[in-house]
């Protein structure tokens, strides 16, 4: 009986060790604090930074570290605090020694913002080490600073790339990497925003359009730049990111003048940019419906016009009152299944539903008229 | 260390005052009023071996302990506070001297929670190894990988992982792990499950390789085998996962694994965007072939020069061995298509006497596509219609994809443009044929 009750204690003093042993172990693995920033625990800083921003929206970080290993097992901790990481986007790759040092695997620890690695070096000694991995919070915009020259037939682009920090994380230096134009390298704080200079093309040759589309840009004429994305017009060695272009024009006053903004549409190489400057206030057009007229084709037995066709006649009166011609474009829509009657000009049908006319304006307020006849047919 | 097994060994008959004492005072009150107790010893866990299972929130502990029995009644006890153990799965099977032990009963006292006991009758006094085996829930797997192509994205290097992660309120220290992949049907099969020789292949070759030298401490392989419909992916050796915690292992790292690019145009999956696909198969001549490869994320970079580029993130389903997977890697904006309907015509109108029952839509469509990459592609483009409807003329072949939609590739040069025309008619009213 003694005996007996002498063995339990015995034994529950070794489970409570047992407990607690357990409990070190897990200790020693979660032991490293959470930093305030990216941190391996018992190695030296971040040798190289990169910030890699080739990807449409995702910016991967990619780090360099010397890592003094043990010969055997040896424990990596890494862990981050307020700095947005995607955890499981994280990766330690040997550069050195490769297929010898070897990852054996990774533990995440529980509601902590931490991992640890467990690594096998064959012998000790420094290796250098890759970590990369997803950050959040780190956006980035793309604006154009865009001056035509003084007869609109070439443009100096400028784009300029700017990162706003809110990842959590500062960089002192940083290589930054846009996947295109320049690299830079940066000191990069959280909570700062950089702006800084991607590429400038000079001598971008530019169309000068003038169009009236009223469906598209509402009861005005439009002046229009439109840039090729190719070499032979000085670009063309990268897409052109979307992004707010500002449009100015040489001045020999002030340098240059503020003509307008446009956001730019992404643009491939071999891909068209057109950049809408705003209103031609001394180009006017006046539309005017000549004549609808219902054909009928087919009637109900009381009267009633069941299908038919239309007649329809539209006049344009344009006039520019500029001291030289210009070219416009007038853009039409007629529905449905139709052929043109007649038409003062020649005219491109550009899809379906869709002409456009292409006409030269004689100066000083001249006005030219431009009229089409079309007819709709099977209309219910 | 919240589990705890305890054995009471019934020989000698004690006052009942004292034994009932005795277990108050030592067990915490965690033991319920026994008769007969003489001797009480914990057990090392011997061995714990976890199978688990992703189609279901469910694990197989199974725990080897040595046990030393007394001849005649003996009292097995068992308890799990503050774990998620089924109770009705626990089971008792003694490995040795199956033939000398017999479980007579099992029970689970009253007003002790998560215990159980087992009364089991020895024909001598024996020491046998026995296993005591339960579900668990908790537990669980995934699978997820890392492939990095190469710069003309011909090929890639497969990287696969297996992550597991341990919420079940139990901390497991050295346990060999097993997953399975496949959907559990018969819950009562698991049991069957249990493959011993595999395990022990495994064991064999680690031991083989230390005395060898090969290894230090050497990356666990994991041994997949099928078993029946499933396929259990087993971690060599044994790994300590504390509760809360996931642990992430390298399975497989396969390089030169083939690849093709393609891009697809399908306005109903994607909208305007032209999709880049990745496409491999799972098989030898990938390198590949020995086993299905579970569900799960792949994350996927290109090598540019000494760096990586991030590419993607995508959720591949499972990939069964012989089988085609496809990666979607997000929209290619730098392969644009432009479409344009060229002509529109409402022609063969059924009219009789005053009502029109039917009529035919001409509609030629353009489509311009651009290419701005710095490789040729074939593109292939999806268009969907609706009604009765019929491709009269075509630029380029194409294949039916289903009931409503035809594919066309189209080869469209590197920093090119390729435009492609068709025409097709809509049957509406009377003048259809087919149902929509």
């Amino acid at each position: 009986m003694k005996r007996a009750a002498a063995t339990r204690t015995a034994l529950i003093a070794a489970a409570t060790v047992v407990a607690a042993v357990v409990v070190a172990a897990i200790v020693t693995l979660v032991a490293p604090p959470a930093r305030a920033r990216v941190k391996l625990v018992s190695l030296p800083e971040r040798a190289t930074v990169v910030l890699r921003l080739d990807h449409l929206t995702a910016v991967l970080v990619q780090e360099e570290r010397a890592v003094t290993l043990q010969q055997g097992l040896n424990r990596l901790d890494f862990s981050w605090k307020r700095v947005s990481i995607e955890p499981g986007s994280i990766q330690l790759e040997p550069l050195d020694r490769a297929g010898r040092v070897q990852v054996l695997n990774v533990s995440f620890p529980p509601e902590e913002n931490a991992l640890v690695w467990e690594v096998d070096a064959p012998r000790a000694g420094p290796v250098r080490v890759r970590i990369s991995y997803l950050l959040k919070g780190l956006r980035r915009l793309v604006s154009y600073r865009a001056v035509a020259n003084a007869d609109e037939t070439a443009l100096t682009l400028r784009g300029y790339l700017t990162l706003q920090n809110h990842s959590g994380e500062s960089f002192d230096q940083v290589a930054i990497e846009p996947g295109y134009g320049a690299r830079f390298v940066k000191k990069l704080e959280n909570g700062e925003s950089k702006q800084m200079l991607s590429f400038a093309a000079e001598d971008v040759p530019i169309e000068k359009t003038l169009t009236y589309d009223p469906e598209t840009f509402g009861p005005r004429v439009v002046m229009r730049y439109r840039i090729e994305n190719t070499a032979e017009n000085k670009l063309g060695s990268f897409p052109l990111p979307a992004g707010k272009v500002r449009l100015f024009i040489e001045d020999t006053k002030t340098g240059a003048a503020f003509i307008g903004e446009d956001f730019a549409e992404f643009t491939p190489v071999g891909g068209e940019l057109e950049l809408l400057l705003g209103q031609a206030r001394d180009v006017a057009v006046e539309r005017t419906i000549v004549n609808v007229k219902k054909i009928p084709r087919l009637r109900e037995q009381d009267g009633r016009i069941r299908l038919y066709d239309s007649d329809e006649t539209y006049r344009y009166e344009l006039q520019n009152f500029r001291d030289a011609p210009v070219t416009l474009t007038v853009v039409a829509r007629v529905n449905d299944t139709w052929r043109m009657v007649q038409s003062s000009h020649p005219f491109e049908r550009t899809d379906s539903r869709t002409i456009e006319f292409t006409v030269e304006l004689p100066p000083k307020g001249q006005t030219l008229v431009l009229e089409y006849q079309v007819l709709r047919t099977n209309l219910e | 260390m919240r589990e705890r097994l305890s054995v009471a060994l019934a020989a000698a008959a004690l006052p009942l005052a004292a034994a009932l004492l005795l277990a108050a005072a030592l067990l915490l009150a965690a033991v319920p009023a026994v008769g007969y107790i003489t001797l009480v010893t914990v057990p090392e866990r011997g061995d714990v071996q976890l199978t688990i299972y992703n189609s279901e929130d469910l694990t197989l502990v199974q725990e080897r302990r040595t046990l030393a029995f007394k001849k005649g009644l003996n009292r097995l006890e068992f308890s799990w506070a503050g774990t998620k153990i089924d109770p009705t799965s626990v089971q008792f099977r003694a490995l040795e001297a199956a033939d000398r032990l017999e479980v007579l009963d099992v029970t689970f006292p009253p007003f002790v929670k998560n215990t159980l006991v087992w009364h089991i009758n020895a024909d001598r006094d024996l020491s046998a190894q026995a296993e005591i085996s339960y579900f668990t829930s908790g537990l669980s797997w995934e699978a997820d990988y890392v492939a990095v192509a190469d710069e003309a994205d011909n090929a890639f290097t497969l990287a696969g992982h297996l992550r597991v992660t341990n919420g079940s309120g139990e901390d497991y220290a050295n346990a060999r792990i097993r997953v399975v992949v496949g959907v559990v049907q018969l819950l009562d099969d698991i049991a069957t499950m249990a493959d011993d020789e595999a395990r022990e292949k495994a064991q064999q070759r680690l031991r083989g390789a230390i005395r060898k030298g090969e290894l230090l401490a050497e990356r666990k392989a994991i041994v997949k085998e099928a078993a029946s419909e499933y396929f259990l992916y087993t971690i060599e050796g044994t790994e300590t996962i504390p509760d809360g915690w996931s642990k992430r292992f390298p399975a497989f790292e396969q390089p030169g694994v083939p690849l093709t690019l393609t891009h697809r145009f399908d306005e109903a999956k994607w909208g305007a965007d032209v999709e880049k696909i990745y496409t491999f198969t799972n098989d030898e001549a990938s390198g590949l072939g020995a086993q299905p490869l579970p569900n799960g994320a792949v994350r996927l970079f290109r090598r540019r020069g000494n760096a990586l580029s991030y590419v993607g993130h995508q959720v591949m389903p499972c990939v069964p061995v012989g089988d085609e997977a496809e990666l979607d890697l997000g929209p290619e904006p730098q392969i644009q298509v432009e479409t344009t309907q060229t002509d529109y015509r409402k022609a063969k109108l059924d009219i009789r006497g005053t009502r029109v029952f039917g009529y035919d839509e001409t509609r030629t469509v353009e489509l311009e596509i651009t290419n701005g990459t710095e490789r040729d592609t074939e593109l292939e483009l999806t268009q969907a219609f609706t009604g009765d409807w019929e491709i009269t003329r075509s630029d380029l072949p194409y294949e039916d994809q289903d009931y409503r939609s035809v594919t066309f590739t189209v080869p469209v040069p590197a920093r090119g443009t390729r435009t492609l025309t068709y025409t097709a008619v809509t049957h509406t009213g009377s003048n259809a044929e087919r149902n929509e």
